[in-house]
């Protein structure tokens, strides 16, 4: 890689990134929170890390020690972290990718348990000060902390504060700050909007959208709540027709209100709104609903600060030796994903989770096939293609990769990994992603390929590109390796932007199938109007909008050799910090794409199916809305490439 | 050990502007001082070829590693520009001669490493070839020599070996960069390049030097002698 980019030609190597940075980030890039992260603040926060070698045997850190200004993130060996006792106790044992000895994260109080390494290890150390502004900037991050906190091992995490443990949130947003103490209090600390029940509910509902608030309580003259009004009741009993908007808001709220003392913990407040059977509980100064309203705690607030949580998914995949088990993971991985979409979490944010899951069922196949099977005769990468290798597949749609294995090309070594591959493809299947249509399969002879032979495949792409190559080539080229050696997939992309730069023909041909399909203009009722006035009564979301989005995306990507960039979100989010020029356009594209990853995966999961099919009737004059602009940015988006990719240099 | 005398170099012909980095070479008192409180610097260098007295360097990665850690941002990674008429040792590092000469001017390039270097303990695998290289290369161009003291890695993994007790069990086949990151685990990604070659070598010092000092080496002293 250094020896290409004349660019590179001298650096000190901060602030600007170097290989061992790239390296170390993107390690940290598969696992959370580090996840989580934007790239460029995990580069930020790579340049902070050292790396630091520890025998077997050593002790990391002490029970009682005072902590110091750094935590750990395993990156090779085993770790284990036990309290001295007595008895001796083992509370945790640290795998590759684990981030450990958090405790100076969150309090400047000695360790509660001691941290020894198995065997030899490497530890990315960080340094709190480098971690702390990620927390408080990005709440997913400090949600994680929280949420591995909050629905990890209470009991482990409460006595050793040396694993996993929460760390405290931002205080804006709509999530409680949970505090790292004996239990998980709920800080209600959300303003609450409060209404008198003479007010009519046209007047309520307008206080509620005026401040974004999804609920309002409804309080007598001390201030004591008496009932609440929520988005539900509007939607159940106004818009229904049964009241009318000008009726008092007593009319329609719920009541009695369920209310709690402030600091109850999370524990107490979700047994308390299944046994009572309400979303909301309303926290008064005394905890009974004769004093003043001082706070409110949703279900939603609960979701959040409970977690999807990853890492334990995860954990169990890389542990199961049964293919039901990775069934069930990975539908409780759906099962989440739709509970996140109602409570209108950031896609990408999903997302990166699901992809996270699917990959670790992938790892764990190809474990469990080796284990029968044996050595594998040969290092390889298991590439996730597709939207997969995007990491935006949200739902399980077709199963799309490639394998890569080092070496010459050899029919034995290809017989085994085709082996492989079936199993794995066989493992997926049983977790409900149907094999691709068009055969794109690491179980395919054609997709299983060694590395001499991928090259010459993407060579040939590049230089002489047919139409039917292009179109393999957008689902090859979002390639991501999730299992196996990742320096493979490397060599394999620094190869391919050797040849692009040799040729222009191939950005100019992906650029011309990026503008093959034009975005429609609008909706008309329940047709799709298009461009040239026509009508269509189905609208295919993914080829109508997504794909061009996606295409387009890796256009620029490619033109910009940011590599290792998969997510088309992400990657306009780099292009927006790379090219000022087109920012707006581009954040507006990066926003666009998480919407129609939303509405793809609602309708998907409503009908049971892959989402991609849209009768237009079944849009709300909201979503509407949103498509049509969403069009008008892919239309411009379009415009651009024309422009720097004009058709006469094509051909 | 040949690059150890280097330090002993009569240190007046270092230029004022220079005095800071004759100044922090270690002394004889620092014989004593713990391993963990010195600042090593794992070199590595590409170049033309292998013969110092002619051969120049096209890339030189420098990694900083202290208190068995390398801290990522503590590094250094130059191109060297070079006028080359033979893409000599292409077929290795992959630097040709069209890229080499859009390097940094080697001048710019001895400014920029005695200040990363000061009065770090060099290390590298056969060292004493990049500390020649390097010497020559600020001699060239500044007028005295590199003053840093140096270790071999290749020489510690000896000492490992023979601390483990056996003292000619270990061929030299066995003594090779790659050989000893086989045997250590530790994985080179980008081999031949400066960086790539730095990054493992550092990995590997981290892991002898463990070793040693669970053998009671202790002390910089204890480790290059006096």
């Amino acid at each position: 890689m250094l020896a290409r980019s004349a660019g590179m030609a001298g650096r000190q190597m901060t602030p600007s990134s170097n290989v061992i940075q790239d390296r170390v980030a993107e390690f940290l890039r598969r696992y959370p929170p580090f996840s989580l992260l934007e790239p460029v603040e995990r580069s930020e926060l790579a340049a902070r890390v050292s790396i630091r070698y520890v025998m077997a045997g050593s002790v990391i850190f002490r029970e009682g020690a005072k902590p110091g200004d750094e935590f750990y993130v395993l990156r090779q060996g085993s770790v284990e972290v036990h309290e001295q006792g007595p008895p001796r106790q083992l509370v945790d044992v640290c795998d590759e990718g684990d981030v450990f000895g958090v405790r100076p994260l969150i309090a400047r109080e000695p360790y509660l348990a001691t941290a020894v390494a198995v065997d030899e290890c490497i530890l990315y150390v960080v340094p709190v000060a480098a971690a702390q502004p990620l927390l408080k900037k990005n709440n997913r991050v400090a949600l994680y902390f929280a949420a591995a906190f909050a629905s990890g091992r209470p009991h482990q995490r409460k006595r050793s504060g040396a694993t996993l443990a929460g760390g405290r949130l931002a205080g804006e947003g709509p999530v409680p700050v949970p505090f790292l103490n004996d239990t998980i209090v709920l800080n209600a600390t959300k303003k609450v909007l409060t209404c008198s029940a003479t007010e009519t509910i046209r007047s309520a509902a307008l206080a509620m959208t005026e401040h974004g608030y999804s609920s309002i309580v409804i309080a007598d003259g001390a201030n004591a709540p008496v009932g609440i009004l929520t988005d539900r009741d509007l939607r159940s009993k106004v818009v229904t027709g049964r009241h009318a908007a000008d009726e008092p808001v007593s009319a329609i709220m719920s009541r009695p209100v369920k209310t709690v003392r402030a600091g109850i913990t999370l524990a107490e407040a979700m047994i308390e709104m299944i046994r009572q059977k309400v979303h909301h509980l309303c926290v008064t100064a005394d905890g009974t609903d004769g004093s003043e309203v001082t706070g409110l705690i949703s279900d939603h607030d609960l979701l959040l600060v409970q977690g999807f949580n990853p890492a334990i998914m995860i954990k169990e995949a890389r542990k199961t030796s049964s293919l039901p088990q990775l069934v069930a993971i990975r539908k409780k991985a759906e099962e989440l994903l739709a509970k996140y979409l109602e409570q209108d979490v950031s896609a990408l944010y999903v997302a990166g989770m699901v992809s996270a899951v699917t990959d670790a069922i992938v790892q764990r196949l190809v474990e469990l096939h080796v284990a029968s099977a044996g050595v594998p005769p040969r290092d390889f990468a298991w590439l996730a293609l597709g939207s997969q290798g995007r990491e935006e597949q949200l739902l399980r749609t077709d199963q799309d990769h490639a394998l890569v294995y080092a070496g010459e090309p050899d029919d034995d070594v290809r017989a085994w990994f085709l082996r492989l591959a079936v199993f794995v493809s066989d493992g997926l299947a049983a977790c409900g992603f149907s094999p691709d249509a068009g055969g794109v399969s690491a179980a395919s002879p054609d997709w299983c390929r060694s590395l001499g032979e991928w090259k010459e495949t993407l060579r040939r792409w590049v230089e002489r590109p047919d139409e039917h190559d292009i179109l393999l080539a957008t689902v090859f080229l979002d390639y991501r390796p999730s299992a196996g050696n990742p320096a493979l997939a490397r060599e394999l992309t620094r190869y391919l932007y050797e040849e692009i730069a040799r040729t222009e023909v191939f950005l100019g041909r992906l650029a011309e199938n990026a503008l093959s399909t034009p975005p429609p203009l609008s909706f008309l009722r329940s047709f799709v109007v298009e461009r040239n006035g026509e009508h269509e009564d189905e609208f295919d979301l993914k080829l109508r909008a997504m794909i061009p989005l996606a295409d387009a995306a890796r256009v620029l990507t490619l033109d910009h050799e940011l590599m290792g960039e998969n997510s088309t979100i992400r990657r306009f989010h780099r292009l927006a910090a790379l090219e000022t020029g087109h920012r707006d356009l581009f954040e507006e594209a990066a926003v666009a794409y998480e919407i129609l990853m939303k509405i793809r995966a609602r309708f998907g999961l409503k009908h049971r199916d892959i989402g991609r099919y849209i009768d237009p009737e079944a849009l709300n004059k909201l979503d509407r809305q949103t498509l049509k602009n969403i069009f008008a940015a892919v239309k411009e988006l379009q415009d651009v490439l024309k422009v720097r990719f004009p058709a006469g240099r094509v051909r | 050990m040949l690059h150890a005398l280097v330090g002993r170099v009569r240190a007046s012909r270092v230029p004022m502007e220079f005095k800071w980095y004759r100044d922090a070479q270690p002394r004889w008192a620092d014989r004593k001082r713990l391993l963990d409180e010195i600042r090593f610097v794992v070199l590595d260098t590409e170049t033309t070829g292998l013969d110092p007295t002619r051969d120049r360097i096209l890339e030189v990665a420098a990694i900083g590693v202290r208190g068995s850690s390398i801290a990522v941002s503590d590094g250094l990674d130059l191109r060297v520009r070079q006028h080359l008429t033979t893409p000599g040792g292409v077929a290795f590092h992959e630097i040709t001669p069209g890229e080499a000469a859009k390097g940094v001017p080697e001048e710019e390039v001895a400014w920029r490493l005695l200040p990363f270097l000061g009065g770090a303990v060099l290390i590298g695998h056969h060292v004493a070839f990049d500390v020649e290289v390097l010497d020559r290369l600020v001699r060239r161009n500044l007028g005295f020599p590199l003053l840093n003291r140096s270790y071999d890695t290749l020489a510690l993994a000896r000492r490992v070996d023979r601390q483990l007790g056996n003292p000619d069990g270990v061929r030299p086949d066995e003594l090779g960069l790659e050989a000893l990151c086989d045997r250590y685990g530790v994985e080179i990604e980008g081999r031949h390049t400066a960086l790539g070659d730095a990054f493992a070598t550092a990995l590997l010092f981290l892991k002898l030097l463990a070793r040693l000092k669970e053998r009671r080496v202790r002390t910089l002293g204890d480790l290059i002698g006096r």
